[in-house]
């Protein structure tokens, strides 16, 4: 039980203390043992030997006092009895006869002893024979010793010695013995802890190391710590299984960390990608809605103004189809860098399109400040860029929202600008424009127009009207630009000025464009057949559709369905088209100009002229832009360029048209300047299909019959 | 009988005991405490002049002695005293020159003397038994004893009134 409980407490207790404890624990009870087996044997001795002495002094006496006893001499018998008052510890001394009469007593003075008479022997208890010495406990235990001595003579008993010893000196003895022994076992005790702490620390040195090492470790989660220990004993092992195991635990942990940094790197990068826009660096779409919820929140809550403005690059698809995809994105990165560097710190600039900006401008006092932001931006991208050693010049037209004067949502107030920087692009490019309610007409007016003429196109509600071109110098009909019309059922006669952006905004472009090409094929077969046989179809192709693979495949199409000869076709591309460098492009023409189609350059001089095309491509013919031409014949500058156009053109062996020519004046000037072709309401307007055979003579026409039939048109 | 003469359990005169019947038993004694050069088997204890004993000394007759048999012999030849372990010397009258010729006589032979007679022991004698305070008591001239290579224990002399 007892050990049950000390092993039961022990575990509780560090190695130290338990081994204080067992060591202390087994030397006390050594000690106990030792302390009480000494003091019994010299308790033993001490009583032996007192017991010897007096049975020696009992024989002695014994001897002496036999004469007296012999005489019957009680006063010598007394006299020899007073040796005994050498002794300390005899009490009671007599001597009797063999009639068991006491011959003489002796009593020690002040003892208690002197009570019983001791007249007689019957009267004594627990006496000892001296022939037969009482070894029992009781005796050894005894405060008192009774021997009795038979006094011998002549081979007689004659007599007998009875003597009372007191023996109690000896527990005094073996008291001041027993605090002796105890004090030097205390001593040892005390050394022995002393040695014990001395050397427990051979053990307990190594183990507390050791701990305060794994606590080390995992405080600091430190794993190249090492222990030190080469001992060969269980410490030893344990150190070293202990490193064992650190080493592998240091390995898998740099593992760990490693695969770790991979993979915050990884995230960041893609946290970057899922926030950054990779071409600009700015933040992106994702970032822009998180942020503009966020700020639209802190403004309502606060009752501040915010604004959003809305950019959109203004001849930014013109640079990116023409100098190619990485100038485009070269042209974006400088765009952004200018728009991050006229923008206060405070504002928020994301790039969240193609060629779309946004800026969140957080805490406007007023509505104007959001202006002065935006004109700052006007200014920045107003400045030419330049690559390949060119100048180009774009512009950007901007919408302004206001939260919450004109929404409280982040989808309303970015539909808001955008239609503000529809709004801005309507009135001419570079501007900006606050949002007004009245745009929200205008822009669901754009999108019916989209979704219109989209029906247009399926249900036929397009045509073809074309204007009459002429020859310079005889003035005969040469031949025709297809132009489209669109008579919608309800808003009757719509302008291609209005619909061609909202097809080129909304993709349709390459349906309409198809459709053109098949219809004016279709209508070139008729004139052929007709009697105005031989005059050219010009038709205006779109950037997008020249750029399209499947081009050729749907002209070769058009060609086989209608019958059409291609070498009365003519193909009418603005100068923007052929700034693109692409294999596409070259291909397309080149093919074109096998097939035996003309290429005709629209609106020559309107955009970034650079001549170098007119070397690379096979062109046929050059449009002056109307620009020009409406300056003759009063602007020398005009006509200076005009003259120049032609005399350059000719001498690359390409043919000019003037287009836009309203007057006679006009017309005898390109005369003189020996310009092939004039189109303009001078000789016709655009007119039906149809009342192309209205006009008379075949081939040759007038400039008065064409009056004519200007004034039968009734328009 | 043993009892009588070996242990005396009243040598009180008051006992009405006879007086010599004590000095028997203590001549005995005496015999018991003392010892002699020679080696003889006999331990002659002499009467030298008138016996006052009796019947009594006679009973030590055969006793035996430290391995020695007692043999009581009464006698007026100062000659045969001279071959006595013990003399009993009963002198009368008890006159100071008389003991000192008697003495002379056996002056040499190892007789451990013994009187009743007063003042003996100053004249010469070993012994002198005499009566004190009712008991028979007794005087030793050791040095006597002594000159005559008589060994008288301690332990009787022990119980002597005066030891010269």
């Amino acid at each position: 039980m007892a050990i049950k409980y000390l092993r039961h407490r022990l575990s509780r207790l560090s190695i130290q203390n338990k081994l204080l404890i067992i060591n202390l624990t087994v030397t006390t009870t050594a000690l106990l043992f030792a302390v009480i087996m000494t003091v019994y044997s010299e308790y033993s001795n001490n009583r032996s030997s007192v017991l010897e002495s007096l049975l020696v002094r009992a024989k002695m006496v014994g001897s002496n006092s036999t004469a007296a006893l012999v005489f019957d001499d009680a006063e010598g018998a007394r006299d020899i009895l007073q040796a005994f008052s050498e002794s300390k510890d005899v009490q009671v001394a007599v001597i009797y006869d063999n009639n068991n009469r006491a011959l003489a007593r002796y009593i020690k003075q002040q003892s208690n002893a002197a009570s019983g008479s001791h007249d007689t022997l019957e009267s004594l208890d627990n006496v000892i024979d001296i022939e037969k010495p009482n070894e029992d406990i009781d005796f050894m235990l005894a405060k008192h010793i009774n021997i009795i001595h038979n006094i011998e003579f002549d081979n007689e008993t004659i007599g007998k010695l009875f003597i009372k010893a007191d023996v109690s000196h000896l527990y005094d003895e073996i008291i001041q013995y027993l605090f002796f022994t105890s004090s030097m076992a205390l001593v040892g005790l005390g050394l022995a802890s002393i040695l014990l702490l001395k050397l427990r620390q051979s053990i307990t040195w190594p183990l507390q190391k050791l701990t305060s090492l794994m606590d080390s470790v995992t405080e600091n989660n430190d794993y190249s710590i090492r222990a030190e220990n080469d001992s060969s004993d269980e410490i030893g092992i344990l150190s070293r299984g202990f490193n064992k195991m650190l080493k592998h635990i240091q390995i898998n942990d740099e593992k760990l960390a490693h695969e770790l940094a991979e993979r915050y790197k990884a995230e960041e990068h893609l946290d970057k990608l899922a926030y950054y826009d990779v071409v600009t660096d700015l933040p992106n779409r994702h970032f822009f809605h998180q942020k503009l919820v966020q700020v639209i929140e802190q403004a309502i809550n606060k009752k501040s103004i915010m604004a959003l403005v809305f950019l959109d690059l203004d001849n930014f698809k013109i640079v990116n189809d023409t100098l190619g995809h990485n100038t485009g994105d070269l042209l974006l990165k400088q765009a952004s860098s200018r728009l991050s560097s006229v923008v206060r710190q405070s504002d928020h600039i994301c790039r969240i399109g193609g060629d779309e900006f946004a800026i969140i401008i957080e805490n406007i006092k007023q509505i104007d400040d959001a202006a002065v932001v935006t004109t700052k931006c006007i200014e920045s991208l107003s400045k030419p860029f330049v690559f390949d050693g060119k100048n180009f010049f774009i512009g950007v037209s901007i919408g302004i929202s206001i939260c919450p004067d004109d929404a409280i949502t982040a989808n309303d107030l970015l539909v808001n600008a955008d239609m503000a920087m529809y709004e801005a692009k309507l009135n001419g490019k570079n501007n900006y424009q606050y949002y007004d309610r009245k745009m929200n007409v205008a822009h669901s007016k754009k999108y019916q127009l989209e979704s219109d003429l989209r029906h247009a196109i399926e249900q036929d509600q397009l045509e073809l009207h074309y204007q009459p071109q002429v020859d310079a110098q005889s003035g005969m009909l040469s031949g025709v630009e297809a132009l489209m019309r669109w008579d919608h059922p309800e808003k009757g006669m719509i302008e291609p000025d209005v619909f061609i952006p909202v097809a080129e905004e909304s993709g349709l472009i390459l349906k309409l464009g198809e459709w053109l090409l098949n219809t004016a094929c279709t209508h070139a077969k008729q004139i052929d057949s007709s009697a105005l046989k031989g005059i050219r179809v010009a038709v205006n192709i779109s950037a997008k559709q020249m750029l399209e693979k499947s081009f050729i495949d749907i002209v070769l199409t058009a060609l086989k369905r209608s019958g059409a000869s291609p070498s009365l076709l003519e193909f009418e591309l603005t100068e923007s088209i052929l700034m693109d460098d692409g294999e596409i492009l070259h291909s397309n023409v080149n093919q074109l100009k096998q097939l035996g189609i003309s290429v005709v350059i629209d609106d020559f001089g309107a955009g970034f002229s650079s001549m170098g095309y007119l070397k690379s491509f096979p062109i046929n013919m050059l449009k002056i832009d109307k620009s020009f031409i409406s300056g003759l014949p009063d602007s020398s500058e005009d006509a200076a360029i005009t003259q120049a156009v032609i005399a350059m053109s000719h001498s690359l062996n390409i043919k000019v048209i003037a287009e836009g020519v309203e007057h006679k004046s006009q017309v005898d000037l390109l005369r003189n300047y020996t310009c092939d072709y004039i189109q303009g309401y001078y000789y016709a307007k655009p007119m039906p299909f149809d009342d192309l055979f209205k006009l008379e003579s075949c081939s040759k026409i007038s400039s008065k019959q064409l009056h004519m039939i200007k004034g039968g048109g009734g328009k | 009988m043993l009892g009588l003469v070996s242990q005396i359990p009243a040598l009180s005169l008051a006992n009405n005991i006879n007086e010599y019947t004590i000095k028997a038993a203590f001549i005995y004694n005496f015999a018991r405490f003392t010892e002699w050069p020679d080696e003889s088997k006999e331990l002659r204890v002499c009467i030298y002049g008138k016996d006052p004993f009796g019947a009594s000394i006679d009973k030590l007759n055969g006793k035996q002695s430290n391995g020695r048999i007692i043999k009581v012999i009464r006698t007026r030849s100062i000659e045969e005293v001279k071959s006595c372990h013990i003399a009993f010397l009963n002198i009368i009258p008890p006159e100071r020159r008389l003991y000192a010729r008697a003495l002379r006589d056996i002056e040499g032979a190892n007789v451990l003397t013994i009187s009743d007679a007063e003042g003996v022991v100053g004249f010469g004698v070993m012994i002198g038994l005499k009566i004190d305070n009712d008991k028979v008591a007794f005087d030793v001239n050791h040095t006597v004893a002594k000159a005559s290579e008589i060994e008288i224990s301690a332990k009787l002399l022990r119980l002597a009134k005066v030891v010269n």
